[in-house]
């Protein structure tokens, strides 16, 4: 399991053969002894965050990730379209974090919320 | 409450999105029939959005809808299909305002079937978290709505998302104003000309 303290290289080895090219390529560049902290830190704080890529992350490999790196990405989610994504795709959320993404989508898709309402879809993660 | 019988678009167009998909043969929508506006992905459809799939111009006139009445609900069909199961699904679906979109996101979170299917959309009461005036709509050619789609799963080359046609219906309440003087001129004034009381 990675932790914020986890070094980025760990991380980078764990996507280096799944994520496409162009994300992997700038990844790449990242100055060796970095924690994930600190790399995801800037994506964080980045104004022009792709939370596209936050979804990719968590369903890709999020169960690999604690819980403080999972939710500084979920957090940062802000289009409703990639809330509803990973609400009905994702396999390993947390009941907390479904409850983040749920108030994300709350009154901006409102057949989405009907269908999960009356279960003509559902959310993907089995919550214990 | 009235509603208008379903218009299908005398409009159809592909819009950016982005242009990462664009849409063919959008004129295919326009009827019920057995031709298809399609978008074909290979790559990124799983990460890029496609073009917006935009129809307008449904129709609606004066004796569909007429005059000082309420708007109480939009109600509009897709018929469409994917190529793969579990995969094709709505990311964008709005309804346009004088050509710009306007309310809530109404995408369904419900994947394509494989086989050609109606999906309805809103009904007697939705307005999508919009405000919509009879003048919104009647001898409006911008009025309407506009669709992209994504794939969940990644694409091979030649896998495709297919729209037959769409159509729509307004439902809606007749103004008092005009009831009355509609009751007024059916019941009064025609009897009058036609010689009744």
């Amino acid at each position: 399991m990675l932790t914020l303290d986890s070094k980025f290289s760990e991380y980078f080895d764990l996507i280096k053969g799944i994520a496409c090219l162009d994300a992997v390529t700038p990844q790449s560049k990242i100055k060796e002894g970095l924690t994930i902290g600190e790399v995801f830190a800037g994506y964080r704080d980045d104004p022009k965050f792709n939370d596209e890529w936050g979804a990719w992350c968590l369903n890709t490999v999020g169960k690999e990730l604690d819980e403080k790196i999972r939710l500084m990405i979920v957090n940062k989610v802000y289009k409703p379209e990639t809330a509803k994504y990973l609400l009905v795709e994702c396999p390993h959320l947390t009941e907390a974090e479904i409850g983040i993404l749920k108030a994300k989508i709350d009154g901006k898709m409102p057949t989405v919320e009907k269908e999960l309402s009356i279960g003509v879809v559902s959310i993907k993660a089995a919550v214990k | 409450m009235a509603v208008t019988a379903y218009k299908y678009p005398g409009t159809a167009a592909n819009v950016s999105n982005g242009g990462y998909y664009a849409w063919v043969n959008v004129n295919n929508i326009k009827a019920d029939d057995s031709d298809n506006a399609t978008i074909v992905t290979s790559g990124t459809a799983d990460k890029n959005p496609s073009d917006y799939l935009t129809a307008t111009n449904f129709g609606f006139t004066a004796s569909d809808i007429p005059s000082g009445a309420t708007i109480n609900g939009i109600e509009f069909v897709i018929n469409r299909r994917g190529s793969e199961a579990d995969s094709q699904y709505d990311y964008q679906l709005y309804m346009l305002k004088a050509g710009t979109q306007h309310g809530d996101n109404i995408a369904s979170a419900t994947k394509w079937p494989t086989s050609l299917t109606d999906a309805t959309y809103g009904g007697a009461t939705s307005l999508f978290n919009g405000t919509w005036a009879q003048t919104d709509i009647v001898g409006v050619t911008t009025f309407g709505f506009q669709l992209a789609v994504k794939n969940h799963i990644k694409s091979d080359s030649g896998e495709f998302t297919s729209v037959e046609h769409v159509k729509m219906r307004v439902y809606y309440t007749e103004g008092g104003a005009t009831t009355y003087a509609t009751q007024l001129f059916k019941h009064h004034f025609i009897p009058q000309m036609i010689g009744g009381n």
